[in-house]
């Protein structure tokens, strides 16, 4: 009984106030050794430096009167390029952000202006949002590329419009200070993790397991994407494909119409009323959570070619799930059933 | 009184009685995991001495069943107070014994397992080294004091006390922690999204984060990410208001009366007085599948108090067993493929009672083969004699 006491007590003290000392902590690889080049700059006047993470090297807050701000990161991509990456995909990452159509590569390379970052010359690309997204303001977006030896640079503001407008000229002088120390070692971040994330730095724990899963049919092939969670390829004995996307935004993700819009608009079409959606879309049932599915077929810009999109929205806990079949319309048609069924199958990591 | 009390407790019909409860308790309590999760249905069935039931709309809950707690206890008392009251010495009944024995054993050691072991994660990046594993569950609010050069001075609340949203007064520091907010569940976000808000903190990266709290979550495979605006009050007035979040390990702090302090709502560690690293890590599937096949960590346990320095390969179905706790190839991470130093995850067991179910268990086959084999003699020795 004694032992039974002594062994409930001890248990109990789980539940205490703990005092203890440790040898200091090392700084972890991640940090120590090929994660944090050694950068120097000079501070513009009201701007704050923050925390990096391990994505961005540098984030620095400039704030303006009328709560107006933006924030500004340093983003290392060592071995860019040599794993599917490109500009033109990068940059319309941020695009998308901003709710904006995709830039063509000939676009891209036509909204390019050369700046000086550092003793080098990198391009620096300016967008600006169609719609109120930024707390009922608009948002811009500055990003300057510069190209390495170790990889690509890249230095992004993005903020409200007229703030960062006002700012750019601290901006440059920013990116003009900048000088970037060749004897540490080439930068961790890689492509392939998402380089559009929202969230704080977060342990990887964190991220990890709030994945939800789905039952793949077989005939889709996982690729890796940095803008999509996951990404399927599937491709028919013509050689004609499709891609389904799955990715997520916290709240409603500027919301269905929107959205939908977004989608028209990458297969050329006219935008939607209010009221044209409620009569082009359905419901399906994912075991209890309502997801939209809307279908429509138009011709790729990029390619002139017919494609069809099929794209379901799920909002759950407060984030909304997109997923998207896009490419060939025939593919597209012949999948369709798959894919709302791959849809139906999705568990969410709280169900 | 006391006579009738023993009566009871080592009555055959309170043992009928308490079989039974655990019967149905089972029963109810495996029911239970499918909508409660695993952990949650355990706590709250199992590990506890009352289930507690709140009729809907109430602030009230009523004690309706008894736990696995308050089942095993009284049912050792039974075992044991039967064993008392009935117990005579006799060659014959030493199978019988045995059996009995092994079962007290057996009940003991798990108590004893439940009250004592802890089950933790070290989660280790190939090059990396650690002296510390992580709860899969608990959180704790750790205040930090930094200002040795060659040790951190840790005041670890657990979260079981911040969630009181409380003052708490540590004797170790100088100042008061104000708790005064707690989300169980949470996700931090450096842009307004809908339903995010901000926390109106203070200091540290709270001042400029939006918050956005979640559901609970009871799955198994699923953690809550606790985060807590917290207010540090000294003597002299309040120092500052921060958000800490187990969803980053940027650290933010403060000085106070010359010391920095560092603040960290973190998942709770267990310090070793060693560390390991994560020399290498292999993944085998079966071909042409991601079905895994053998995965094996090689990892260097260092011990700079004994001079220990070795090479220790831990796979499937071989742990390190070191200090008192197992150390089992739990998993990896998943993008393992992707990133150029691969992840393993060593899932770390302190069981100071693990060896009694293998006691208890040679005791009860010890008592059956006693018992059978003094039966078989007697029935050989009866035959031969007729």
């Amino acid at each position: 009984m004694a032992v039974l006491c002594f062994a409930l007590l001890a248990g109990c003290g789980r539940n205490d106030v703990r005092v203890y000392s440790v040898p200091k902590e090392a700084p972890s690889m991640e940090t120590a050794s090929d994660a944090q080049p050694h950068l120097h700059w000079t501070l513009p006047s009201g701007w704050e430096e923050r925390e990096g993470d391990q994505m961005r090297v540098a984030r620095f807050a400039a704030r303006g009167t009328d709560g107006q701000g933006a924030e500004v990161s340093i983003i290392p991509l060592g071995g860019f390029g040599q794993q599917g990456g490109s500009k033109d995909q990068l940059l319309n990452i941020w695009r998308e952000q901003l709710k904006l159509a995709p830039w063509k590569p000939d676009e891209v390379s036509n909204s390019a202006t050369p700046i000086a970052i550092g003793a080098a010359q990198g391009e620096l690309y300016e967008m600006v949002s169609d719609e109120a997204i930024m707390e009922n303001r608009k948002a811009r977006t500055l990003v300057a590329l510069l190209n390495a030896d170790d990889g690509l640079w890249i230095f992004k503001m993005t903020g409200h419009t007229d703030f960062v407008e006002k700012q750019k000229p601290e901006f440059a002088s920013f990116l003009k200070s900048i000088s970037i120390d060749k004897s540490a070692p080439t930068p961790i971040p890689r492509m392939g993790a998402s380089t559009n994330s929202k969230r704080i730095p977060s342990s990887e724990e964190a991220d990890a397991k709030r994945k939800p899963s789905w039952t793949v049919p077989q005939n889709w092939k996982e690729q890796p994407s940095q803008m999509a969670l996951v990404k399927y390829v599937v491709q028919d004995d013509g050689g004609r494909v499709a891609e389904v996307t799955v990715t997520a935004f916290a709240g409603d993700g500027g919301g269905l119409l929107a959205n939908v819009n977004r989608w028209r608009r990458q297969v050329g079409l006219n935008e939607f009323q209010q009221s044209d959606l409620t009569a082009n879309i359905a419901d399906i049932d994912l075991g209890g959570t309502k997801a939209t599915l809307v279908d429509m077929i138009g011709v790729n810009p990029k390619d002139g070619k017919k494609t069809r999109i099929i794209g379901a929205v799920v909002p759950h806990e407060g984030k909304t799930w997109f997923f998207k079949l896009m490419g060939d319309e025939q593919v597209a048609e012949k999948e369709k059933q798959t894919f709302v069924k791959f849809v139906q199958t999705t568990q969410f990591p709280d169900a | 009184m006391l006579d009738r009390l023993f009566r009871f407790l080592s009555s055959l019909k309170l043992t009928v009685v308490l079989l039974g409860f655990a019967i149905v308790l089972v029963f109810v309590g495996t029911l239970a995991q499918v909508n409660e999760g695993l952990y949650q249905a355990q706590t709250r069935y199992f590990k506890s001495f009352l289930i507690f039931w709140s009729p809907k709309g109430s602030g009230f809950s009523l004690p309706v069943f008894p736990g696995g707690y308050l089942i095993g206890t009284v049912l050792l008392a039974n075992l044991l107070s039967a064993h008392i009251s009935r117990f005579k010495w006799s060659r014959k009944k030493i199978g019988i014994f045995a059996v009995h024995a092994g079962l007290i054993l057996l009940l003991m050691g798990q108590l004893l397992t439940d009250a004592l072991s802890t089950e933790s994660v070290m989660r280790l990046a190939e090059g990396q080294a650690l002296n510390y594993s992580q709860d899969f569950r608990a959180n704790e609010l750790a205040i930090i004091d930094t200002s040795d050069p060659k040790q951190d001075h840790i005041v670890a609340i657990p979260e079981s006390l911040v969630i009181k949203q409380r003052e708490i007064r540590p004797a170790e520091v100088p100042f008061t922690v104000r708790v005064l907010q707690y989300w169980e569940n949470s996700a931090l976000f450096d842009s307004p999204t809908n339903g995010a808000f901000t926390v109106g903190a203070t200091k540290g990266y709270g001042t400029s984060a939006y918050l956005l709290p979640m559901k609970t979550t009871v799955s198994m495979d699923d953690r809550n990410i606790p985060s807590a605006l917290v207010e540090i009050v000294s003597p002299e007035g309040s120092v500052g208001t921060w958000l800490l979040s187990a969803q980053t390990s940027s650290p933010q702090g403060f000085d106070y009366k010359g010391k920095p302090y560092r603040l960290a709502l973190r998942f709770t560690r267990y310090y070793k007085p060693f560390s390991l690293k994560l020399e290498s890590f292999t993944h085998e599937r079966y071909r042409g599948t991601d079905i895994p096949k053998n995965f094996a960590s090689v990892v260097r346990l260092q011990r700079p108090e004994t001079g220990e320095d070795r090479e220790v390969k831990i796979f499937m179905n071989n742990p390190l067993r070191y200090n008192g706790e197992t150390y089992y190839q739990a998993g990896f991470d998943k993008n393992n493929d992707n990133l150029p130093r691969k992840i393993t995850h060593l899932q770390v067991v302190r069981n100071p009672g693990w060896l009694t179910p293998y006691f208890s268990c040679a005791l009860v086959a010890l008592g059956l083969v006693i018992q059978f084999g003094q039966h078989l003699v007697g029935f050989v020795q009866k035959r031969r004699a007729a």
